[in-house]
């Protein structure tokens, strides 16, 4: 099965539970003609103003491939979803402008944070606008597909994700120090051997010169309390990212059906404490039997200590003549068997 | 040799570099082999994560010492570094040595593993390991050997069940915590252990990876120039690969396990002062009454002398031996020189008690 296919079906289940899985075969050849469609045009036209022709190409693709299936597939739906991306292109371009806006400012550096807070309230806002002109109106989700909790806690997320790479820059400055005082001891070193008339004999002396100074340095400095502090103030943006960016997850999440994080937290958190519950009683049955079996053999021993009465010997001797029997009987019955 | 030549020698070098970095490319797309723990050896328990290898006996003339020996790797990496080639493996030494070698493979934590706390791992995993060992092999007692983590958790496992132990071997193996001399424990001092659990779960392992490479940011750089330097030399070029494998294979450490690590042993280290409590028992380890073998390198500097050697003050026995090896963290176990030493005094020291 073609798996973009498959998954744009499963979108198609997830907004409208009513659709009909007996044309799944004819959605599938749709989606994949509309792919063709589009790929087939993405080399020369993929860059600036060609865009927007590429995407209302593609669109007319896709509305011919859906004319031809017409007539085997209820489309009013699916007709009322394209109609409304045809007429919401330019949101949907828009959109990627600013994606595109804010990969340039986060990867060339020349933006401001307050630029880049900028463009990513811009961005965001595009993007509710986009999701409410497209999937809100149609699926009947309130405001603008997400509440003004979520959003606020995603422009966290997206705030705390700056700070962390800010502070992997100030991290990468403040741990290439080290490397910078080597390299003015090494010169220091060169021009000091140099003048004493001692100079190095060959480029391998000089990197292992190098080498020895800067692991001396490095060391110095990881353990003082500035490498120290350095690395703890990294880790700690990472983990206000991370925590941000998992109460952010989770909303989506939430909004498409799947458990959370916490969810699955407390569903571990559950069998863990049912295993645990069930080691501690495995263990007390283990120390029970061990008590068992060390009171049986107590047991044994003051039986075997007590004296012996004529009549339950007599009795004992019967008991025993009568398993022998038993035993003969038992192995003449088996043994055609075995020769047969 | 003046400026000028010693400039030209730079050139030179820098000029022969992408031809080197061209040839590396050609040796690591031309499938070397760098297979790991190759020594033969059978899965005999396993729950959850968790599987216990019973290796192969190598001799077969030479009696097998009776008591076996169960070797509890850490958390961080896996146990494939002491098992890393034929004619480099720790492991095979023992095995030539005439042990019975069992070993626990913690596998790879999942978020399903995530509330998996200090007296599961000692006092299920290890305690049902060592219970398995005993029981298949009759014996009372078994030899447990730790290394590094895991040789702290044979510490505790010995003060908390010190009928099963026979004899005790640490190997690089940390106890004493609040010292200065690594970068390592200083960092882990200043971290928020409550809010890393809360963020992440479980430790994931690529992050500790970040921190133990940046412990040591020289050498992590160095040995890619090495490599190139050694790249015509097939055997050279397995083993670093081989290597490379052990440091980037890093499973993750779960969650409630690492607030403990951190908070318990890092921070409070509880473990050295007999504060340390598990499951609501005390961890003494003046009730260590077996024999006890510390190993550690002279030059670790993840797991420094000054980590390693107070265990030895510390216990109750009155058979220890203390090793200092010229070596650092993982030399005990690959360097060329030492591993070869060093699984011969174990075996010796096991079978003279």
């Amino acid at each position: 099965m073609n798996i973009g296919a498959d998954l744009f079906l499963q979108m198609l289940k997830g907004l409208y539970p009513g659709y009909a899985e007996t044309d799944l075969e004819k959605w599938q050849e749709w989606f994949q003609k509309a792919g063709q469609n589009f790929f087939g045009d993405v080399s020369d036209k993929v860059k600036g103003e060609g865009a927007e022709a590429l995407f209302r190409s593609w669109m007319e693709g896709v509305q011919q491939a859906l004319a031809k299936e017409t007539s085997s597939v209820n489309s009013e739906i699916p007709d009322k979803i394209f109609d409304s991306i045809i007429q919401n292109g330019h949101l949907y371009i828009e959109f990627m402008n600013t994606v595109l806006e804010a990969a340039k400012a986060a990867h060339v550096g020349d933006a401001t944070d307050e630029m880049l807070h900028e463009i990513y309230t811009k961005m965001t806002q595009q993007y509710f606008s986009l999701y409410q002109a497209n999937i809100g109106k149609l699926a009947g989700v309130p405001q603008f597909g997400i509440h003004r909790e979520a959003q606020h806690q995603i422009m966290a997320a997206i705030d705390s994700y700056h700070r962390f790479t800010g502070s992997v820059g100030d991290f990468l400055l403040k741990f290439s120090m080290p490397l910078k005082d080597a390299m003015n001891m090494l010169q220091q070193a060169i021009r000091d051997r140099d003048a004493a008339g001692d100079g190095f004999k060959s480029a391998k002396e000089i990197y292992d010169f190098a080498v020895n100074i800067l692991e001396k340095r490095y060391d110095e400095y990881i353990k003082s309390p500035e490498g120290v502090q350095n690395v703890v103030d990294l880790v700690e943006k990472y983990l206000d990212y991370k925590k941000k960016q998992n109460i952010a997850r989770d909303i989506w999440f939430r909004l498409l059906s799947i458990p959370t994080r916490k969810e699955m937290e407390d569903v571990y958190k559950g069998i863990y404490d049912l295993k645990k519950k069930t080691r501690k009683q495995d263990a007390l049955i283990r120390k029970q039997n061990k008590k068992i079996k060390a009171l049986k053999r107590k047991l044994q021993n003051v039986e075997s200590a007590l004296p012996r009465k004529k009549s339950s010997a007599k009795s004992v001797g019967k008991r025993r003549a009568k398993s022998k029997a038993a035993a003969k009987g038992s192995r003449k019955s088996k043994s055609p068997k075995k020769t047969g | 040799m003046n400026y000028q030549q010693i400039i030209e020698s730079i050139e030179k070098d820098v000029k022969e570099f992408p031809k080197k970095v061209l040839r590396a490319s050609e040796v690591l797309t031309g499938n070397p082999d760098y297979r790991v723990a190759k020594t033969p050896a059978d899965v005999v328990y396993s729950e959850d994560k968790l599987k216990l290898l019973h290796y192969h006996r190598r001799v077969k003339k030479k009696k097998i010492h009776k008591t076996p020996v169960l070797i509890v790797y850490a958390l961080i990496n896996r146990y494939i570094m002491l098992d890393l080639e034929p004619g480099r493996s720790f492991i095979q030494n023992l095995l030539n040595e005439g042990l019975d070698v069992y070993l626990i493979d913690w596998g790879y934590p999942t978020g399903a593993d995530r509330y998996l706390d200090l007296d599961d791992y000692i006092n299920h995993y290890v305690d049902t390991a060592v219970r398995w060992i005993r029981s298949e092999t009759k014996s009372k007692k078994i030899n447990l050997m730790g290394v590094c983590m895991g040789g702290t958790f044979s510490v505790i496992y010995a003060a908390l069940h010190p009928k099963k132990v026979k004899n005790l071997i640490t190997l690089a193996t940390p106890t004493q915590f609040d010292i200065d001399d690594a970068g390592l424990f200083l960092w882990a001092r200043g971290f928020d252990v409550d809010k890393a659990v809360e963020g992440l779960g479980n430790l994931p392992g690529d992050l500790a990876n970040i921190l133990y490479l940046l412990v040591s940011p020289v050498a992590t750089a160095t040995k890619y120039i090495q490599f190139l330097d050694g790249i015509e030399n097939p055997k050279f070029v397995s083993t670093f690969l081989r290597m490379e494998k052990w440091i980037f294979d890093s499973p993750d450490m779960a969650g409630e396990f690492f607030r403990e690590w951190i908070r318990d042993f890092m921070q409070r280290n509880l473990l050295i002062r007999n504060r340390l409590i598990i499951d609501g028992r005390k961890v003494d380890l003046r009730k260590i009454k077996c024999p006890l073998l510390n190993v550690f390198g002279k030059n670790d500097y993840l797991a420094p002398p000054s980590t390693a050697k107070p265990l030895s003050g510390a216990v109750g026995s009155k058979d220890v031996t203390t090793v200092g090896v010229d070596t650092g963290h993982v030399g005990i176990f690959v360097g060329s020189k030492s591993y070869k030493t060093i699984s011969p005094k174990i075996a010796k020291w096991i079978r003279e008690r």
